[in-house]
């Protein structure tokens, strides 16, 4: 029987299962949303106040990816790519991969998709969590109440691909790093310090440059305080992802020692 | 038919050290080949070179008579491996290790629980395999190899840090699989004794350059030609001239020094020795083991 891509997505599926990549995304997921439900369960007064007021669903959407924009989801992303390439280096199982009958591209390809996948479930999870950590507040305090503006659920998913999208460059490049070097703290180390960066180079004029800023600068953009002049970062995003695809495709498949 | 056949085989390595050296292997369909040498042989990079794990610079290699370059997913198919140390998921259990394999090779989920069968690891439910012992771990490597029923085992040195006892189950399970199912096996290691019960055939290697390579039988033939016979006498020069064998040497230690011979004409001469007044004060045979010979072929060159 042929193997599929299908196939070799499902094997990297299993192979994440009790993983530290996965447990991260969950707890990733509803770190933010828990420290914001504590802080209701602090201050009941003014959340009750505060889940009365226009546009509430968007303006707690924005403040639960403050943290996240800035810092918690781009290092989110550097730990689970790391995490899921050292499953084969810690391992030693590259090797065995690179024998079983499967085109080449198929492992890349996998790997990659498994990492959309890891993301997609992390805000999935975390959106939930948002919507949760509003909620309990208003069943078990009876001073909070639920706030009367419907879930803009479209509003949600449009934001969060958005981020997404703003994360690819990112995936890409720490894809590429963490599949080239063995040692975790390589590509973490190289992540952290392009976090930092892009923290600063945030006020910079040619920040944009940086494809580790893109998330805060959607960020920034949501709030209504734009820090790039560039009209369209996530088509410039798009593109730093294809460039770095291609480059890392291009040294993965190349590679004269393989496992 | 050979099923593994290399055509001069070279490789080096980014420092310019060639490791190999025109490697013309031989496996023969249906055998057992014990691919011999010290570490740093050159056994590893043949065998990772076998399986596509390092690009080949030049020479050949043709796997079930075909190209392993053009048909590369077509022979691993029908190839399993076993390189170094075993390739487990710490954090997975025996079966969710073997799933994840499953799902590569599309073999049915009952070859899941034939192979933990066949390894005895059938019993090892939720354990993850980070908590196996060395010889569990290489045993579920084997599993992993044998999950697709492959028509070629390539194992490199899969009884390192084997006990005994492990190391002897390893080799029933092997001797088995290849009388049963047919298997042709390529196994290396650095230590003929461990496989000499087990092979069919044999290469061995030591610089990168193939010193030997045939039917096991004909290294025990070699083996049986190196066999000799030394008396010790008082006197060795009438001793040579009454035994008229004009192949005698005199050996160091002033023993004299006779080919292999069957027992009851050791005992004609013996016989021949003393009626004639020549004491004898010991008559040894000495066997060269296989292990002397492997040796011996490394020392040369």
């Amino acid at each position: 029987m042929k193997i599929t891509i299908l196939n070799s997505i499902k094997s990297e599926l299993l192979k994440i299962q009790h993983s530290a990549a996965l447990w991260l995304v969950g707890i990733g997921a509803i770190f933010i949303p828990v420290i914001m439900l504590l802080m209701q369960f602090a201050f009941p007064e003014k959340t009750a106040e505060k889940n009365l007021s226009d546009n509430f669903w968007e303006g707690y959407f924005n403040e639960s990816w403050q943290s996240m924009a800035l810092f918690l989801f781009p290092m989110g992303i550097i730990l689970v790519t790391s995490l899921l390439t050292q499953l084969e280096f810690k391992n030693n199982a590259w090797k065995q991969l690179y024998t079983t009958p499967q085109p080449m591209s198929f492992i890349f390809i996998s790997k990659q998709k498994v990492i959309f996948i890891l993301m997609f479930g992390f805000l999935l999870l975390f959106n939930l969590a948002i919507y949760v950590s509003v909620l309990i507040p208003a069943l078990i305090h009876p001073k909070i109440s639920m706030p009367p503006e419907q879930l803009p659920i479209l509003f949600f998913i449009k934001s969060s691909l958005i981020f997404f999208v703003d994360s690819l460059p990112i995936i890409a490049l720490q894809f590429l790093i963490s599949m080239r070097f063995k040692n975790f703290l390589a590509s973490v180390g190289v992540g952290f310090a392009l976090i930092i960066a892009s923290m600063f180079a945030i006020s910079w004029k040619y920040g944009y440059t940086i494809p580790y800023t893109y998330i805060s600068l959607n960020y920034f953009n949501n709030i209504g305080i734009p820090r790039t002049s560039v009209s369209n970062i996530h088509l410039l995003s798009v593109a730093y992802f294809l460039l770095i695809t291609f480059v890392s495709y291009f040294m993965y498949i190349n590679r004269t020692e393989k496992g | 038919m050979n099923c593994v056949e290399t055509m001069a085989l070279s490789h080096q390595f980014s420092n310019k050290e060639q490791v190999l050296h025109n490697i013309n292997l031989i496996v023969p369909q249906g055998a057992i080949y014990g691919f011999l040498g010290p570490n740093g042989a050159g056994k590893t990079t043949t065998l990772r070179l076998l399986l596509g794990l390092l690009k080949m610079q030049e020479g050949a290699i043709s796997i079930f008579g075909e190209a392993f370059e053009n048909n590369r997913i077509s022979i691993l198919k029908r190839t399993g491996s076993l390189i170094e140390s075993p390739s487990l998921y710490g954090h997975l259990n025996a079966i969710e290790n073997l799933k994840l394999w499953q799902q590569l090779y599309q073999c049915p989920k009952e070859r899941i629980q034939t192979v933990l069968n066949l390894v005895g690891l059938s019993k090892t439910g939720s354990k993850k395999a980070s908590k196996f012992s060395l010889g569990m771990k290489q045993r579920l490597g084997i599993a992993t190899s044998l999950l697709h029923q492959p028509e070629l085992l390539i194992l490199d040195e899969p009884t390192n840090g084997l006990d005994p006892n492990g190391i002897l189950e390893i080799r029933e399970l092997l001797v088995e699989l290849n009388k049963q199912s047919g298997i042709t096996i390529l196994i290396s290691s650095h230590i003929l004794s461990e496989i000499e019960k087990l092979v069919s055939h044999i290469g061995i290697i030591h610089k990168g350059n193939l010193l030997l390579q045939g039917t096991f039988k004909s290294l025990m033939e070699k083996q049986q030609q190196s066999t000799c016979i030394y008396f010790e006498t008082n006197d060795n020069v009438k001793a040579m001239q009454l035994m008229e064998i004009s192949a005698t040497l005199q050996a160091p230690g002033n023993k004299i020094r006779l080919p292999i011979m069957p027992k009851e004409k050791i005992a004609q001469l013996n016989t021949l020795l003393t009626q004639n007044g020549v004491d004898v004060y010991e008559i040894k045979t000495e066997k060269n083991d296989l292990e002397q010979i492997f040796m011996q072929l490394i020392k040369e060159n």
